[in-house]
C-alpha cells in the first residue's frame, strides 16, 4: 500500500510538472503580456520604456527560461501576486475554492444521493414505465443547458416566487439559513444537470451486474429482490461507477463556469474567468495547477475505492 | 427426510416458452417427471433441448420473458407453480437448491466464501450471523475444502474453479434441502476435478440423502450419476427410464443414435455414426416427430402426427412411432 | 501408423521451451518474472500422422500448439517445420513457412470476421501467398480462380458453393468449424494444429466433424497436431497421444499402449477420471486429488510428486528424464515400470 502511493504520488507530481509547464505555455500564448496592459493603461509609455521593462522582467527571454525562472520562485512558496485583486494570488484562491467545494460539494452528494437509488430502481424494472420515467428525466437532465435552467429558476424562485435570492453570497457570519437561501437555487442547477448523468451510469452498470451468474446463484438461494439489487448487485455495480464519479471530483474545486457566473457564486468557475479575461496571468496559472492537481488527487481517489470495492483489486501486492 | 422411492418432485405436462413481440414461442413442451427421494435423475441432451431451462423453471427462475405456459410442478405433493414470489424465496436454497454451470462466475466477486455459504442459513433457518459463519465453515469442511477456517475468509477469486465448485454445493447443501438442482456442474472443469467433484456428490447424496436432479450431456457422467434418465430433444422427454433401460436397451431412435455417436474410451470404432443434421430450434421445429427429419427410420406417420410416450415395461418409455409396436 | 521411421518427418522439436514474462504481486510491489508454460519438449511428428496432446488446462498444450503453428517464437530450443529451421527467424522469414502450418481453433465463432462473407475468409490467404505454388496455381490465382478453389473447398467439408456468399452468423456453430477448416485448408498446408476444435460442439455435432477431420486427412495427406482435454474424443481419432503436464510431456505413446498400459501416473489418473458409457452409479474412487500447482512455483524434482502416491525420495528431488518402455511409448516417471492396468477398470465396469 506505501509502495503504491509513493509511485502513485510521483507519477502524480510528474504530470504536475508537465501540466504546468503546459499551462504556463498555453497562457504565454495569449495574445499581449503585462507590459502591453501598461502600455494600454499608460499612454505617457513609449516604446523603448516597454523594451525596457520587459528586458527587466525577464520577459524577453525564450519561454522555457521563463518558466524556469516561475517555476523556481512558485517552489519556493511565492506564487505571485493577482494583478486584478491586488492581494497575493493564494489569499484570492482559497475563499474561491471554499465556496465551489461548498456549492459543488453540496451538489455532488445530492446528485450521487439520488442517482444511486433511481438508476438502481429503474434498473431493478428495465422497460417498465418507472425506467422509461427516469431516462425521460435523465435525458431531459442531460439535455438541458445549465444557463437555460439557472435563468428559469431565477425567474420562478426569485422574481416571481421571491422565495430565494437571485444571486450573491450570504455575507460571513450569516446565520446557517440565510446562508442556505443563497446556495439552493446554484445547487439545485448543478444537480438538476448531473443528475441525469449520473442515474444514467448507475443504471446501466446495474443492468450488468443483474446479468451475471452470481445474481442468479443469489435468487436461487431464496434472496428476495430487494436484498439481490440492495446487497448482491450494488457494490459490484459501483466499482466502475465510481471512476466516473472520481473524475468529476476534480470539477468540485474548479467550478461551474456558467452556474457561478449566472448566480455571481464567488467561485474558481468564476475566479478562472475572470482572470483569463482580465489578463491577470499569475492567478489564471494557478487557478488552473490547482484544478489539475485536484483532479489527479481524484485519480487517486478512485484506485483506492476501486480496492475497497474490488477484493479482486490488491493494490500493492499484499497478496497473490 | 422422507422415505427413500418415495416421490419428491413430480412434474407433469409443463411447458416453458418466450413472449418476444407479442408472440410465444414454446421451447419445452408437455414433459413429464418424477424425482424420487435419495435418487438421481439425470436430464440429457444437447444444447437447445430445453434441459436448463426445466432445471430454471423449478425454482421459478426463469429468465426474462420466459414463462410457465402450462402444466404442474408439484414438491411433495405441493404445487408450485402459481405460488407467490414470496413462498417461492423460502422454498429457493431451502427446500430446492440449484449448483450451475460455470462456478467462475457464479459467485459473487465481493464477498467472502463464509460470508456466502451462510447466507441461505441466515435467511432460511434464522441463524445469527456468527453462528450461520460457523456453520458455512463445517459445510466447507464437508465438502472437501482444505483448511476451511481460512478459506472462509477467502474471495472467490483466490479459489481454482474445483474449489468454486466445492462452494457452490456448499452453498446448495448448506440448508440440507430434500433436492439439489445440478445444471452441468462439471462440464466447465478439467476431468480430474470433474473426477472430484463427481465423487462428491456421491458422498453427499448419502449423508444427507438428497435427491438430484442433473442435467447433462454427457452419457459418460450421466451414467456415474443417474438412477433414472430422461433423453429431451428439441423440447420434449422422447425417452425415460432407469439407467439400464437407456444406456443398454436405449429403444428411441435419437437415444441410440447419440449414445452410437458419442466417442468412448472403451471402444474403438473407425468412423462414428453421425446424426446428419442438427437439433432444430423452436422455430424450426417441423411437424409430427421432432427427430423425424434426421431419423433413419422415419416412415411418412413420423412427419404428421407427433408420437406420445409408450410404456415399455414398468419402468421404461419412449415417444417414437416405430417402438412398441414393433 | 507403424511405417512411422520410415515416413517424413514434419515436426522436429529439441528442448522446446516457452517463456512469459508476467507481473507477480510481491511485498515491494509488482515484480516481473518469467514463467514457463512450457519447457524442455521434444517431439517428433511424422507425415500422416495425428498426435494428440492431452492435458489439463494450464498444462500448456495450447502454447506448445502455438509454437508448433509458428504463431509464438520459442525462448529457446530448436524446431524444424517441414524440413526447414525456424529457429531465431525473423516475422518476415517466417512468412513462406506459413502457407505450410494452419490452425483451427476451439470457438468457431469467434476465429471467423463476422463483417467478411466466406468467400473472403477462404480467398483472402491465396490473395496473401499470391506467389504460391507452381506456374499453374499462379495463373489460377485470379478472382476466378480463387473462387472455384473456395468452391471445391466448401464442397469437400460438406458445404454448398452457394453458401460462400453468406455471413458467417447465417451458420449453425458445427458449419462455421467446417469453414474455418475450409479456411486452414486453403494454401494446401501438410500440417495443420487443432486447438480443441470441438469442444464447443453437441456431441452429435462433434462427430460429425471428426468424421470429417478424419476424410480430409486421407484426401489431402494431412499430419493432425489434435490439442483436447477429452480422452473419448482423443482416443477415437489419433495414432499417437503426448500427455503435458505443468508444461512437459510426461508421457507419449501410441494410442493402443497409451490407453491399455500408461505407465505414468498422471496419465493413470487421468484415465480413470474419464467416465465411461455403462450404468455404474458409483463413486470412481482413487482419483487425484486437489489442484495441479501454479507454473509461478513449480514443484522441485518431478512437478507431479505433491500429488502422487507413489512418490518417494528421488521424485522429491530429480526430475525424471524420459525413460523408454517400448519403441513407441516412454514415460518421464522415475517409477515407471509401476504399471496399472486401465483396461481392466473398463472391463470391470462392464460386468
Amino acid at each position: 500500500m506505501r509502495w503504491f502511493l509513493f509511485t502513485r504520488v510521483t507519477q502524480s507530481l510528474i504530470v504536475l510538472m508537465i501540466m504546468s509547464f503546459v499551462i504556463y505555455a498555453l497562457i504565454g500564448l495569449m495574445p499581449g503580456d503585462p507590459i502591453d496592459l501598461m502600455i494600454s493603461a499608460n499612454p505617457n509609455m513609449t516604446a523603448a520604456d516597454a523594451v525596457a521593462l520587459r528586458e527587466l522582467f525577464g520577459l524577453d527571454l525564450p519561454i522555457y527560461k521563463r518558466y524556469l525562472n516561475w517555476l523556481g520562485t512558485a517552489l519556493g512558496g511565492d506564487l505571485g501576486y493577482s494583478r486584478l485583486f491586488g492581494q497575493p494570488v493564494l489569499d484570492v484562491l482559497f475563499p474561491a475554492m471554499k465556496n465551489t467545494v461548498v456549492l459543488m460539494g453540496t451538489a455532488f452528494i445530492l446528485s450521487v444521493c439520488i442517482a444511486i437509488p433511481v438508476g438502481t430502481f429503474a434498473a431493478s424494472k428495465p422497460r417498465s414505465p418507472i425506467d422509461y420515467g427516469v431516462n425521460l428525466f435523465a435525458f431531459a437532465g442531460i439535455s438541458i443547458p445549465s444557463f437555460w435552467l439557472a435563468l428559469m429558476l431565477i425567474i420562478i424562485f426569485s422574481v416571481f416566487l421571491g422565495w430565494f435570492p437571485a444571486g450573491g453570497i450570504a455575507t460571513e457570519g450569516a446565520p446557517f439559513l440565510e446562508q442556505i437561501k443563497y446556495m439552493v437555487l446554484p445547487v439545485a442547477t448543478i444537480t438538476i444537470v448531473s443528475i441525469g448523468g449520473h442515474s444514467r451510469y448507475v443504471r446501466s452498470s446495474m443492468l450488468e451486474v443483474l446479468r451475471q451468474d452470481y445474481i442468479r446463484t443469489a435468487r436461487a438461494k431464496g434472496a428476495d429482490n430487494n436484498r439481490v439489487i440492495w446487497k448482491h448487485a450494488l457494490r459490484n455495480a459501483m466499482i466502475p461507477v465510481v471512476t466516473i464519479l472520481a473524475l468529476d471530483f476534480g470539477f468540485l474545486f474548479s467550478g461551474a463556469l456558467i452556474t457561478e457566473t449566472i448566480y455571481s457564486w464567488p467561485g474558481m468557475g468564476k475566479l478562472i474567468f475572470d482572470s483569463v479575461m482580465g489578463n491577470d496571468f499569475n492567478l489564471a496559472l494557478v487557478a488552473l495547477l490547482f484544478a489539475t492537481a485536484l483532479t489527479l488527487t481524484g485519480n487517486l481517489l478512485a484506485d483506492i475505492c476501486y480496492a475497497w470495492l474490488d477484493p479482486r483489486i490488491v493494490i500493492g501486492g499484499d497478496s497473490t | 427426510m422422507s422415505d427413500k422411492n418415495l416421490p419428491v418432485l413430480e412434474v407433469e405436462n409443463l411447458s416453458i416458452g418466450f413472449e418476444s413481440d407479442n408472440q410465444l414461442v414454446s421451447v419445452v413442451e408437455d414433459i413429464s417427471f418424477t424425482l424420487n427421494s435419495g435418487e438421481t435423475l439425470a436430464l440429457v441432451g444437447e444444447s437447445g433441448c430445453g434441459k436448463s431451462l426445466t432445471a430454471l423453471a423449478m425454482l421459478q427462475l426463469l429468465p426474462a420473458f420466459g414463462k410457465i405456459l402450462s402444466g404442474s410442478i408439484k414438491l411433495h405433493g405441493k404445487e408450485l407453480v402459481g405460488m407467490s414470489d414470496r413462498s417461492m424465496q423460502a422454498i429457493r436454497g431451502n427446500n430446492i437448491s440449484m449448483i450451475f454451470q460455470e462456478p467462475m462466475s457464479a459467485l459473487n466477486p465481493v464477498f467472502t466464501i463464509g460470508q456466502q455459504v451462510a447466507e441461505p442459513l441466515i435467511l432460511h433457518k434464522n441463524m445469527s450471523k456468527a453462528a450461520a459463519f460457523k456453520r458455512a465453515i463445517e459445510m466447507l469442511e464437508a465438502v472437501g475444502i482444505p483448511d476451511p477456517i481460512s478459506r472462509a475468509n477467502n474471495y472467490p477469486h483466490q479459489l481454482s474453479g474445483g474449489m468454486r465448485q466445492r462452494v457452490m454445493i456448499a452453498i446448495a447443501l448448506a440448508c440440507e434441502p430434500d433436492i439439489l438442482i445440478a445444471d452441468e456442474p462439471t462440464t466447465a472443469l478439467d476431468v480430474t476435478i470433474q473426477a472430484q467433484i463427481l465423487d462428491l456428490m456421491h458422498d453427499l447424496q448419502e449423508k444427507f440423502g438428497t435427491s438430484i436432479l442433473f442435467i447433462s450431456h454427457d452419457f459418460g457422467v450421466v451414467s456415474r450419476m443417474a438412477d433414472e434418465i430422461a433423453v429431451m430433444y428439441a423440447g420434449r422427454v422422447i425417452e425415460e427410464g432407469s439407467a439400464q433401460d437407456i444406456l443398454v436397451e436405449p429403444q428411441h431412435p435419437y437415444t441410440t443414435a447419440l449414445l452410437n455417436t458419442t466417442p468412448r474410451i472403451d471402444v474403438s470404432v473407425d468412423r462414428l455414426p453421425a446424426i446428419p443434421g442438427r437439433v432444430p430450434t423452436p422455430a424450426e421445429r417441423p411437424e409430427g416427430c421432432f427427430f423425424a427429419p434426421r431419423c433413419k427410420l422415419a416412415s411418412s406417420l413420423c412427419s404428421t402426427e407427433q408420437p406420445l410416450p409408450t410404456k415399455l415395461s414398468r419402468s421404461h418409455s419412449a415417444a417414437c412411432h416405430e417402438v412398441g409396436n414393433g | 501408423m507403424d511405417n512411422n521411421h520410415l515416413s517424413k518427418t514434419i515436426v522436429e522439436a529439441k528442448n522446446l521451451t516457452k517463456t512469459f514474462a508476467i507481473k507477480v504481486a510481491t511485498e515491494k510491489g509488482w515484480e516481473k518474472k518469467a514463467v514457463a508454460a512450457v519447457t524442455d519438449v521434444n517431439l517428433t511428428i511424422h507425415a500422416g500422422e495425428t498426435l494428440a496432446l492431452v492435458g489439463e488446462s494450464g498444462c500448456g498444450k495450447t502454447t506448445l500448439g502455438r509454437m508448433l503453428a509458428l504463431f509464438y517464437q520459442p525462448s529457446s530450443g530448436q524446431l524444424s517445420i517441414h524440413g526447414n529451421s525456424v529457429t531465431g527467424l525473423k516475422n518476415r522469414q517466417l512468412k513462406p513457412l506459413r502457407q505450410h502450418v494452419q490452425m483451427i481453433f476451439q470457438d468457431p465463432m469467434s476465429s471467423l470476421n463476422p463483417r467478411h462473407t466466406v468467400e473472403g475468409i477462404l480467398t483472402e490467404p491465396m490473395k496473401i501467398f499470391p506467389e504460391l505454388g507452381g506456374a499453374e496455381a499462379k495463373r489460377q490465382n485470379t478472382p476466378a480462380g480463387r473462387f472455384e478453389k473456395a468452391a471445391k473447398l466448401m464442397d469437400a467439408v460438406g458445404l454448398s458453393k452457394a453458401d460462400l456468399a453468406k455471413y458467417p452468423h447465417e451458420f449453425s456453430g458445427g458449419q462455421r468449424q467446417r469453414i474455418t477448416i475450409a479456411r486452414a485448408l486453403v494454401l494446401n498446408p501438410a500440417f495443420i494444429v487443432a486447438d480443441e476444435p470441438v469442444s464447443a460442439l453437441d456431441v452429435s455435432v462433434q462427430s460429425q466433424i471428426l468424421n470429417l477431420m478424419k476424410d480430409l486427412r486421407e484426401e489431402f495427406n494431412l499430419t493432425y497436431l489434435f490439442i483436447s482435454h477429452d480422452l473419448a474424443v482423443v482416443h477415437h481419432l489419433a495414432d499417437r497421444i503426448a500427455v503435458m503436464y505443468l508444461g512437459r510431456i510426461v508421457e507419449i505413446a501410441d494410442r493402443n499402449s497409451l490407453f491399455a498400459d500408461a505407465r505414468h501416473p498422471y496419465t493413470q489418473s487421468l484415465l480413470r477420471s474419464v467416465p465411461t458409457v455403462t450404468p455404474n452409479k458409483s463413486k470412481i474412487g482413487q482419483i487425484l486429488q486437489g489442484d495441479p500447482p501454479s507454473p509461478i512455483n513449480p514443484p522441485n524434482g518431478c512437478a507431479f510428486h505433491p500429488r502422487c502416491d507413489r512418490a518417494t525420495d528421488i521424485c522429491r528431488e530429480q526430475l525424471p528424464d524420459m525413460q523408454k518402455v517400448s519403441d513407441t511409448h516412454f514415460a518421464a516417471c522415475h517409477h515407471h515400470e509401476h504399471r496399472v492396468n486401465t483396461d481392466s477398470l473398463h472391463t470391470m465396469a462392464d460386468t
